[in-house]
């Protein structure tokens, strides 16, 4: 088995898809070892995949490192499919040094407008591999606990939790609701407002400073690691430091020119945030995509600037 | 073709986050770079009226246009576009929606048989999550004197943007994409501001255009056109602005291939789409949300 | 057809037929994917005679479906029609896919037409090939006449000379089309026909349509014709390059559109070489000068990196003269792309000019690009500087650029720090041990505690190729005590890199140094809290344990006192700790065997 994954693996983490069947049967043992965990279990956003390899060249490989992924798997570059898959073999593979949480995309409705759905129709054939994947998505953690002190979410807190062992009594086993705790923790957000905020989109929680220290202190914990939102700096600190948004996409959507973070948690639980730019450019994403309109007898014409269109 | 049109000088300037032209007595920069850190977007929420900045602000990317023969100085930028976003409790004909599935949520949270009563609420800021703005661009004050905008003359041929004159395909000059800000409402859809110049043999054109997503709602375009025509005496600078709107199922519907929802995605089959469908429907009725950026306008100005 | 056909004979093509017409792309596409199978099912008669024929007409569908039914098409199917004999079936369904509307299924449909042309025999190309070749270049929609420009090259040595006559001739309408995107398949595809020309024809012929596409009035078109320039020139001896191609050169090169003087600065050398030297000495040199003055960024970066290419064509004194200032110039270039490109050439122009020339007049510009603000520029210069190397000494060069190596290594870029630790080594056997150790030697041993784990990875390798160069003694002295002192830090990640460093450095010491300096500290690592470094000190004496298992104290040590760590840690609580020393000890028992 293990020599039947770490090529899988290897093949993985050349950027080359593995066959149906294989994604099938990786699938059904995630679910395996997925359905073993706890809503809460024991680092981070969306990722592309060179991306990713950028963040294990700086953070180290699995099993090297452990890592703590927390959620968005999919959805953003050209590899996502790459890229859950290679998350979901090293959880398989080293179910104890790796750890995915759930977020706001791995859900149906989400990958159906996203993205996500059409790679694994366009690099399938078919919407087998999506249907199984969702199936995974499921299953994730909604939580993780990092030595009792550091708790990761997605999103962020719920008003109709106050101790994580309430996280622990959600039956998390489907797709993710429009309303309720387990859709809560991974939609919300802080902001500077005391208390509990209706956002002004019409749905979904904000949660205040007040709320955050609340958590933290009748939770013993000191830290609260979650992901959701772009930050600039690749992390954002809040409210005294209880609480940080980690994001690990450098140069979001291939233009945005941002960093990204990694944390750290050293054996006493010291944060270093390790700041990555995006992988340097010996690919490019621009090649896989077609682009019909642009004549393909001038293709050898350097591509860095927008190609002038004559547009209207 | 192109050999009958004659090449007029210019410069070109480049720097690595700005592009410049000069060309007759028009200098234009195009400045692109990076989304804002974290510095520079507080500063920005500050400057704006304190309301959360979308996702990807690009907040010191502008386009400015400035004509040396009368000091007029135009501009197009983050800061500016974001001013023009309501800010306070939407009011008629701001056009305010709420996410497709919001009477749903709330009522799982209000309804007396609730098992997740609602927490006791602190108002939060009240803005426009969607980002939606009006701004067409803006004159510098620094420039030499204020020359206003005036409605176009109905039957001024000089009053539109000559269709003919941009679809020749001329060599471009000059060519810039500068996005100004994009939010995907927290993936209940997208928010869109890009602004898009080019610079030909005998004219130039500026198109801004906002784009709007909110799944299952609807969709919405803003577009401002600007042309000015070096030919032009005195030189005259025509402005059109136009709003289109519909619900978002009847856009969906004129997709191509019936699950691929990639289309929804792009501003310009958007665009398409919405601009194709009769104007009493995408420029009167719109989705219902009775916004005020409906229909078309064209102003114009003379630089002298 | 054989009687005795039964309902299971028809069902393939049956089946085709109905996936063909179902709604869903998908399934059309996967009939299409499948067509090679049911040919075989079918049997080469009832192939070509039906399934040809059927995919002859089914030109009506997504671009998708099109272009793998272009690409099956192409892959030696003719093997399952009946063999090269009966190749030119094929043609039929291509030659309707040239005419479609999306450039990608044609062009795939032209690539396996031009695949099937080298099965063909002169009877087919004549009889089939030239027909469909007519009939596309005289295509009423411009689609399928762009098509055909590039069907000329691949049979125009196959077929009889009359023949021939008339493709040249047809070829020249092409080149006139009043569509440009005609006008720009011609210009892309005249290099390769040139080559088949004879030499009378590439006069009388290929110069007449080149001339005539280098003065397009498109740019589209114009670009294109810098490869049909080469090929031309390639061709015809100098004289005849400066009697019949100057006009054009100087045209080309100083053309008003940016993307032709690109084009023309990216392949500036492939055409210097072929000019001869008197051109390139009384024309060229002008031009290239001016291609690194350009005023659009992209064409001074193509032309940044033909440098030290073009300059070997050129006297030393003239590359001191004309090419030296302009490569200054581009050192304060504004766009960080032309400085970058220029970073990775300019060391090439070491070698022509010599050791003093290089002191003179690159030195400055090495030192000013190793401080430029961006890391892509630093680290193409640092990557390149073993040829500067060569030519100034080492000495010199480490006088006066290892001050701004050792800023250099502690770069916030972590690949400029990669690309540092990579050139140590080098630098290292040129220097000597005692100039290495007085000032690099605490800078090798400070990058085993980097926050980036490439880096740490990196700093291992190297100390194990500067074991390597100075000897094990050296090591034992200067490496291994301070490797194995950071197994004490309280911070796992330096427990860990001493761990993977011993693993790295260990194949390159000896068995005794192994043993008394080494083996200790991984063994008490062993009982680490953490369970990642107790698996990678399993992996830490696997390796050792295959290093050292060929000799007799090698295999006394495994016995001793790696084979019991390794037992103790298959029973360890953690399952990748279990899996790890389980393997380690299976390789460990395979080598006593």
């Amino acid at each position: 088995m293990p020599s039947d994954l770490d090529q899988q693996i290897e093949q993985l983490l050349r950027c080359e898809p593995i066959s149906e069947e294989q994604v099938k049967r990786l699938c059904l043992k995630a679910r395996e070892i997925l359905i073993e965990e706890a809503n809460v279990q024991v680092v981070d956003s969306p990722v592309t995949f060179w991306d990713m390899m950028e963040l294990f060249k700086v953070g180290g490989p699995c099993p090297e490192t452990n890592y703590l992924f927390m959620g968005d798997f999919v959805d953003r570059g050209f590899y996502s499919v790459e890229t859950f898959l290679l998350l979901l073999a090293l959880k398989v593979r080293y179910p104890e040094r790796m750890t995915l949480i759930r977020g706001n995309h791995e859900s149906r409705q989400i990958t159906q407008v996203y993205g996500f759905y059409d790679e694994c129709q366009r690099k399938y054939g078919s919407s087998n591999v999506w249907r199984w994947c969702c199936e995974v998505f499921d299953y994730l953690a909604l939580g993780a606990i990092v030595d009792g002190r550091v708790f990761c979410v997605h999103g962020g807190l719920s008003p109709s939790l106050q101790s994580i062992d309430q996280i622990r009594t959600i039956d998390r086993k489907q797709e993710v609701p429009h309303d309720g705790a387990m859709c809560d923790l991974l939609w919300s957000d802080p902001d500077d407002i005391n208390g509990w905020g209706l956002s002004p989109r019409g749905a979904g929680y904000l949660f205040g400073a007040d709320i955050t220290k609340m958590f933290a202190h009748r939770n013993g914990i000191d830290l609260i690691a979650r992901a959701h939102q772009l930050a600039m700096e690749g992390y954002k600190l809040m409210f005294d430091k209880t609480i940080v948004t980690v994001w690990s996409a450098p140069n979001y959507c291939y233009r945005c020119g941002n960093v990204a973070s990694i944390l750290e948690l050293d054996d006493y639980l010291g944060q270093e945030y390790k700041v990555f730019s995006h992988a340097p450019s010996a690919w490019s994403p621009a090649d896989r995509k077609r682009t019909p309109s642009f004549p393909q007898d001038v293709r050898s014409i350097p591509a860095k600037r927008p190609p002038a269109d004559y547009f209207l | 073709m192109s050999a009958a049109v004659a090449l007029p000088q210019h410069r070109l300037l480049e720097s690595p986050n700005s592009r410049t032209i000069e060309i007759g007595t028009w200098t234009i920069t195009a400045s692109t770079n990076p989304i804002s850190n974290a510095g520079q977007c507080d500063a920005l929420q500050a400057a704006i009226g304190g309301i959360p900045l979308p996702e990807m602000t690009f907040g010191s990317n502008s386009l400015e246009l400035e004509h040396k023969g009368s000091g007029w100085k135009y501009s197009f930028k983050t800061e500016d576009a974001l001013k023009g976003v309501k800010n306070g409790e939407l009011e008629d004909g701001d056009g305010g929606v709420k996410v497709g599935y919001a009477d749903a949520w709330l009522k799982s949270r209000t309804s007396p048989l609730s098992q997740i009563p609602m927490p006791k609420t602190v108002p939060t800021k009240p803005y426009d999550w969607t980002y939606t703005t009006l701004y067409p661009g803006h004159l510098e004050p620094t420039g030499c004197k204020a020359i206003d905008w005036k409605p176009a003359e109905r039957n001024d041929p000089n009053h539109t943007i000559p269709l003919v004159e941009l679809t020749r395909h001329d060599p471009i000059l000059f060519y810039a994409e500068i996005p100004l800000y994009e939010d995907e409402l927290h993936d209940n859809g997208a928010s869109h501001l890009l602004v898009r110049i080019r610079v030909m043999p005998t004219c130039v054109f500026i198109l801004q255009r906002f784009t709007l997503r909110v799944d299952n709602v609807l969709f919405r375009t803003y577009d401002t056109r600007i042309y000015h025509s070096f030919a032009s005496s005195p030189p005259l600078v025509v402005r059109e602005t136009s709003g289109w709107e519909a619900p978002y199922g009847r856009v969906k519907s004129r997709l191509p291939k019936r699950d691929d929802l990639t289309p929804l995605t792009d501003p310009m089959w958007i665009a398409k789409i919405l601009t194709e469908m009769p104007s009493e429907i995408s420029q009167e009725i719109g989705a219902g949300t009775k916004w005020r950026g409906l229909g078309t306008k064209i102003d114009i100005a003379t630089l002298q | 057809m054989d009687p005795n056909t039964s309902l299971d004979d028809i069902a393939p093509i049956a089946i085709l037929m109905d996936e063909l017409r179902s709604e869903d792309v998908q399934l059309r596409l996967n009939a299409i994917h499948r067509i090679s199978t049911i040919a075989l099912a079918l049997g080469p008669d009832r192939a070509r005679d039906e399934l040809i024929p059927f995919l002859q007409d089914s030109v009506d569908d997504e671009d998708e479906v099109l272009l793998a039914l272009a690409e099956e098409l192409g892959r030696n199917f003719e093997e399952y029609i009946g063999g090269p004999e009966y190749a030119h079936v094929l043609l039929g369904p291509l030659e309707n896919l040239s005419a479609v509307e999306e450039t990608l299924v044609r062009d795939k449909a032209a690539e396996s037409i031009t695949k099937i042309s080298a099965v063909l025999s002169q009877e087919q190309i004549e009889q089939s090939y030239i027909p469909l070749v007519q009939r596309l270049s005289r295509g009423e929609w411009f689609t399928s006449r762009t098509s055909s420009c590039a069907l000329y090259a691949p049979a125009y040595d196959k077929v009889a000379v009359s023949i021939q006559d008339e493709l040249r001739r047809a070829f020249t309408a092409l080149s006139s089309d009043d569509t440009p995107m005609v006008r720009r398949a011609a210009a892309k595809w005249l290099a390769p026909l040139v080559k088949k020309f004879s030499k009378p024809h590439v006069l009388s012929d290929g110069l007449v349509i080149y001339r005539k596409l280098q003065g397009d009035d498109q740019d589209s078109v114009r670009l294109l014709t810098v490869e049909d320039l080469i090929a031309i020139a390639q061709r015809l001896s100098p004289p005849e390059v400066k009697e019949q191609l100057l006009k054009q050169i100087r045209q080309t090169m100083t053309d008003k559109s940016w993307r032709v003087r690109y084009m023309a600065a990216s392949h500036f050398n492939e055409l210097a070489e072929v000019v001869g030297t008197e051109l390139v000495r009384e024309e060229l040199i002008g031009h290239f000068v001016q291609l690194l003055k350009d005023n659009e960024a992209e064409v001074r970066t193509a032309a940044a990196g033909q440098v030290p290419g073009f300059s070997k064509l050129l006297e030393k004194e003239v590359v001191l003269a004309r090419v030296v200032p302009c490569v200054r110039d581009l050192c304060q270039d504004v766009s960080q792309h032309v400085r970058a490109a220029l970073a990775n050439q300019i060391s090439g122009l070491a070698p022509l000019l010599g050791k003093d020339a290089t002191i003179e007049h690159l030195l400055p510009l090495f030192l000013h690009l190793l401080k430029d603000e961006f890391p892509e520029v630093r680290l193409n210069i640092i990557s390149k500087l073993e040829l500067v190397n060569s030519v100034i000494g080492i000495e010199l060069l480490s006088e006066s650029l290892l001050p701004a190596i050792v800023e250099l290594a502690e770069d916030k870029s972590w690949r400029v720090r990669q690309a540092i630790i990579e050139y140590i080594p080098l630098l290292a056997t040129q220097l000597g041990k005692p100039f290495f150790d007085e000032s690099l030697g605490n800078l090798c041993m400070s990058w085993l505690g980097d926050n980036v784990y490439s880096i740490r990875e990196a700093a291992a390798v190297n100390l194990k190729k500067l074991t390597e160069v100075f000897g094990v003694d050296w090591s034992r002295e200067q490496i291994v005590p301070k490797v194995v002192g950071m197994g004490q830090h309280p911070n796992y990640l330096y427990r860990m890199t001493t761990v993977q460093a011993i693993m790295t450095i260990a194949p390159s010491l000896t068995i005794e140094v192994v043993r008394d300096s080494v083996l200790d500290m991984l063994l008490q690592l062993a009982g680490d809290p953490i369970p990642n470094i107790r698996f990678n000190v399993a992996k830490a004496l696997e390796n050792i344990a295959t290093s050292f298992g060929d000799t007799a104290a090698g295999r006394e040590l495994v016995q001793n006192k790696i084979a019991p760590a390794l037992e103790a840690l298959k029973n360890d609580q953690d399952a990748d700790v279990r899996f790890f020393a389980t393997r380690a000890l299976g390789k460990a028992q395979a080598l006593e065997a």
